[in-house]
């Protein structure tokens, strides 16, 4: 991992050196070792503030709205923040052009939650990294090796894109998970309702799912609309339903999974879950995954004459 | 705001099982109403009347109208309230008929239902706001698609009115199918008689272009201002040098190529004209036939014209011209049934089609006139026709009946025997569909005075046997197996759509249907109009159709054309989609998902932005208002709510929903 970590700051030197690109996005140290943030990097001697380890979980695509507007930027991106690229390029929000994407191949990223339920003392970390399919720990008492079905985050534990489908230049080979995990849907039917109304609860409406996403760039979004008044911005169950069911709606056949709403939610609601479940029915019916760069129109915006039907669908 | 809520009974329509004065009693507590009736017709003269004269009474600003589908009488009550002094959007409709009366029984539910979608008609219009319609300028050109005697009657019609017209025409010549046959039914008149007239009326009408040999690329644009690409093939002749003196035709090294105006019966060179009496009279050079594109060494044409007029380095040319209305009259083609194994088509020369028979019967034709069979040109003593061949069989993919083979069997089979008196004529059909002016009689007179023998039935198998062919069928009249000998066989091919027709129905917005016919706006009320405004249908594009059926239809489309053509300007409808361009995000979504492709992208300012020194662009979609129907697809797809539609805003559906919904509260 460390070699791929000189590998992209050597990239995003040369980019920045070439003035390609005035500006590369990437992941810096954070806080604490099992913590990264995004950075910014323009002065090619701070390229060496670029981090590659398994807590490099942002999901970056979502600054290229903004930054990639009037200028080239690098970006360094997993396979999945690839697919928001693709998916911010085909709506028309980011031109190819101005993205230099530095691709890497990802066997996953952490999720620090899973780990501390777990025996790894959080505080105590010096480094982690990946070995086979297990998390080498490394803290000040010594190594240990948490098994991936532990450290994984959800959609990694799943996720069949290891390696860049589209990049500039690609960093490091796609690391293969060895056996499929599962995870788990929420239950059906009238177990669903349930399980939502408590999930959405608990929503403070702070939106902070809605920032973090590349796929929310709307400049004014729907619930912050006085005129029509979609949804209120009081606190309650009932708002709080309408706004996450119309951004699940906004998000069928665009959100590509990351779960970046999940893990920045402060009160815990699974936002990612209402997405995946759409994507498996456009998967199902319609074979469309998210981000797929072969893809020439966004999934509500392509008609098959084949296209299943359905309001004749028989489930 | 002063809302009149109008309750009406429709008779007994909406009266019988709703009562309409509870709902005009209840409708004069709801938010905004300041009066509400009820009345028996309101569509009537007196019930518009009682609207108006309620609008001056009590200076209302608003109307509910409770009654039927807004689909019948919106319009109605739109240009009653106009009349009368408002904005004729500030109208809405409550349909307390399709959709409550004629569905329910007599109930206090029922009145209750009504009651509530009064309610809520009464809460969307409080959020109208007035709307306008905007004047379109139009281009006063028509094009019509296809030059047989569907296109030329309405390119005649529409000159004749005063308007240019271009009619595009794919072959080397217009006349399409109808300058084949040889006669016509009932009266027998001569086909070419009665077309070329036409045909050279066409070519020297000062206000219609024929491109011949051309086809439509690509069609942009909407009603009154169509942009469309047309491809002029390049037909190595020069128009303007050419005599027309054929001698070129007669020159030309290459003699065996298959006519396809004599449907393969007769042979036509590399250089050719159609027929004799083409239209326009100038030949073209068939590029996959001569040898000059085929690496061989000729020239031949060129050294005879005597203007030269031959030039093989031209290429096509893609114009692009701006019309204000489309006529389509495309016309069929005929099925090609080889794959019938059965009946021995292209197998044994003497089974042929009855377009090929046409052509044998032609004074024109590939025979001179003179009926003989392709095998061995015998003169034949017995013919049988064949009818319903393809036609009125699903398993061959046309479940519709081809409408004309009826009466051309019992044409051609009169026909063969005022030539050869001594012909013995066999007509296997299953009903004979004789349903036109003067067509009952014409067979008629076939079976009496000219001895044909029908039978009914379908055959079944066609076989040689010596140098004739038999034809084994059941006559299920009898119910019995018949078996006929005879020399030669027609057989009645079915009608179809031209194999391209798809393409170009999805070039100029016309749906069709499951065999991709073109379908008309209306069954019955819009038979030539289509779901594109300005393209209108003519002929046998829409569905089989006989020359009369052809030539009204064709009329009919023309005086559409010249109907729009009769305004300067045409009113775009207001209830249509429109872009807030600062917050439209540009995603291209309504693009994608639009129907009608009334929508694009354009770079505009970026208000948010731009300063006074840098001014910065971004990119949102635009309405065409002239191509946008107000479907409302757009409106639905767009996440930043920019795309909204004229009329049905989300806030006027969201005040329905919340009356609805505090009414649902208030009853629990």
């Amino acid at each position: 991992m460390a070699e791929i970590q000189d590998k992209i700051r050597e990239e995003a030197k040369k980019a920045l050196e070439s003035g390609e690109v005035g500006v590369v996005i990437g992941w810096g140290a954070g806080s604490v070792p099992f913590k990264t943030t995004p950075v910014f990097i323009d002065k090619p001697q701070d390229a060496d503030k670029l981090v590659w380890n398994p807590a490099c979980t942002n999901n970056l695509a979502v600054y290229l709205t903004r930054w990639a507007r009037d200028g080239k930027v690098g970006i360094v991106a997993k396979p999945c923040d690839i697919r928001s690229i693709v998916t911010l390029i085909r709506e028309k929000q980011v031109k190819r052009e101005n993205v230099f994407i530095i691709g890497l191949g990802c066997g996953g990223v952490v999720d620090t939650g899973l780990m501390e339920a777990g025996d790894v003392r959080m505080r105590e970390i010096t480094s982690l990294q990946w070995d086979g399919d297990d998390l080498m720990v490394t803290t000040e008492a010594g190594a240990v090796k948490v098994p991936a079905a532990q450290a994984l985050r959800e959609q990694c534990k799943v996720c069949h894109d290891r390696s860049p489908a589209i990049s500039d230049v690609s960093v490091g080979d796609a690391v293969a998970p060895s056996e499929d995990l599962k995870i788990e849907i929420p239950g059906l039917s009238e177990d669903r309702q349930k399980y939502w109304q408590e999930q959405f609860a608990k929503c403070i409406r702070c939106y902070a799912c809605r920032q973090v996403c590349p796929a929310c760039y709307c400049e004014t979004c729907f619930c912050d609309r006085i005129e029509p008044k979609w949804t209120a911005k009081k606190a309650t169950t009932d708002e709080a339903w309408m706004f996450h069911a119309t951004r699940a709606m906004h998000l069928v056949g665009r959100c590509i999974g990351c779960g970046e709403c999940e893990r920045v939610c402060p009160v815990g609601i699974p936002a990612v879950e209402l997405a995946r479940e759409l994507n498996a029915v456009a998967k199902e019916r319609y074979d469309f995954e998210p981000g797929d760069p072969e893809a020439e129109k966004p999934l509500l915006g392509a008609y098959k004459e084949n296209d299943v039907d359905p309001a004749h669908h028989s489930e | 705001m002063r809302i009149g809520v109008f309750v009406c009974w429709c008779g007994s329509n909406i009266a019988k099982t709703v009562d309409v004065e509870a709902v005009a009693e209840a409708a004069r507590s709801f938010p905004g109403v300041v009066y509400a009736t009820d009345y028996k017709y309101m569509c009537s003269e007196p019930g518009q009347n009682m609207v108006a004269e309620a609008i001056k009474e009590h200076n209302l600003d608003r109307v509910v109208i409770a009654s039927c589908s807004p689909r019948l009488h919106e319009p109605t009550f739109q240009r009653c309230i106009g009349a009368a002094g408002l904005n004729p959007y500030m109208v809405e409709m409550a349909n307390i008929r399709e959709q409550c009366a004629w569905v329910h029984e007599r109930t206090p539910e029922t009145t209750e239902k009504a009651i509530e979608l009064t309610r809520m008609a009464v809460a969307k219009v409080a959020k109208n706001v007035p709307l306008f319609q905007n004047d379109i300028g139009i281009t006063k050109r028509a094009l019509v698609i296809g030059g047989g005697v569907a296109g030329i009657q309405a390119a005649l019609d529409i000159a004749d009115a005063g308007h240019p017209v271009v009619l595009v025409e794919r072959t080397p010549s217009i006349g399409g199918r109808m300058a084949q046959y040889d006669k016509t039914f009932p009266t027998l008149d001569c086909a070419a008689c009665i077309l070329t007239p036409k045909m050279v009326d066409c070519a020297s009408h000062p206000l219609i272009d024929i491109w011949a040999y051309s086809e439509v690329e690509e069609v942009n644009g909407f009603v009154g201002n169509f942009d469309v690409k047309i491809r002029k093939k390049a037909t190595c002749v020069d128009p303007k040098l050419c005599t027309g003196c054929g001698l070129c035709l007669e020159k030309c090294i290459v003699k065996n190529v298959p006519s396809e105006f004599d449907e393969g019966m007769g042979l036509r060179r590399a250089i050719y004209r159609p027929f004799p009496q083409a239209v326009p009279n100038k030949p073209v050079i068939d590029r996959e036939h001569c040898r000059i594109f085929n690496g061989g060494k000729c020239g031949v044409c060129q050294k005879v014209c005597p203007t030269g007029a031959i030039n093989y380095e031209t290429v096509d040319e893609v114009v692009e011209e701006k019309f204000g209305a489309i006529v389509v009259a495309t016309g069929f083609e005929l099925w090609d049934h080889s794959a019938m194994g059965n009946y021995g088509y292209g197998k044994y020369p003497d089974v042929i089609s009855a377009i090929q028979f046409e052509r044998i019967m032609n004074a024109s034709g590939p025979t001179d006139g003179h009926i003989t069979r392709p095998s061995d040109g015998k003169v034949p003593k017995s013919i049988a026709f064949i009818s319903c061949v393809g036609s009125r069989d699903e398993e061959h993919g046309h479940a519709y009946c081809s409408k004309v083979c009826c009466m051309y069997n019992a044409k051609q089979a009169l026909l063969v025997k005022d030539k050869l008196h001594d012909v013995e004529t066999h007509v296997f059909y299953m009903d004979i569909r004789a349903n036109g002016k003067g067509y009952e009689e014409f067979v008629k007179r076939t079976i009496e005075e000219y001895g044909a023998n029908y039978i009914r039935g379908r055959v079944s198998k066609i076989y040689p046997d010596g140098d004739q062919l038999v034809v084994k069928g059941a006559d299920t009249l009898l119910g019995r197996q018949v078996e006929v000998r005879v020399d030669l066989v027609v057989l009645a091919t079915a009608m179809q759509p031209q194999r391209d027709a798809k393409d170009l129905a999805r070039k100029l917005g016309i749906s069709t249907d499951e065999y991709n016919w073109f379908s008309e706006a209306h069954p019955k009320l819009k038979p030539v109009e289509v779901l594109t405004d300005g393209v209108y249908l003519a002929g046998a594009c829409q569905y089989p159709k006989d020359i009369p059926d052809t030539v009204a239809q064709a009329s009919g489309a023309a005086s559409k054309a010249i109907g729009l053509f009769s305004k300067d300007h045409i009113k775009s409808e207001p209830m249509i989609a429109s872009i807030y361009e600062d917050t439209c995000i540009g995603c291209g979504l309504c693009v994608d998902v639009c129907p009608f492709t009334a929508i694009e992208l354009v770079e505009v300012v970026d208000k948010e932005r731009s300063t006074r020194d840098n001014q910065v662009m971004k990119t949102v979609a635009r309405v065409n208002e002239g191509i946008c129907k107000g479907c409302g697809t757009c409106s639905a797809a767009c996440r930043s709510l920019s795309a909204r539609l004229r009329g049905f805003e989300g806030s006027g559906i969201l005040a329905q929903i919340d009356a609805l919904a505090d009414m649902v509260k208030a009853k629990k």
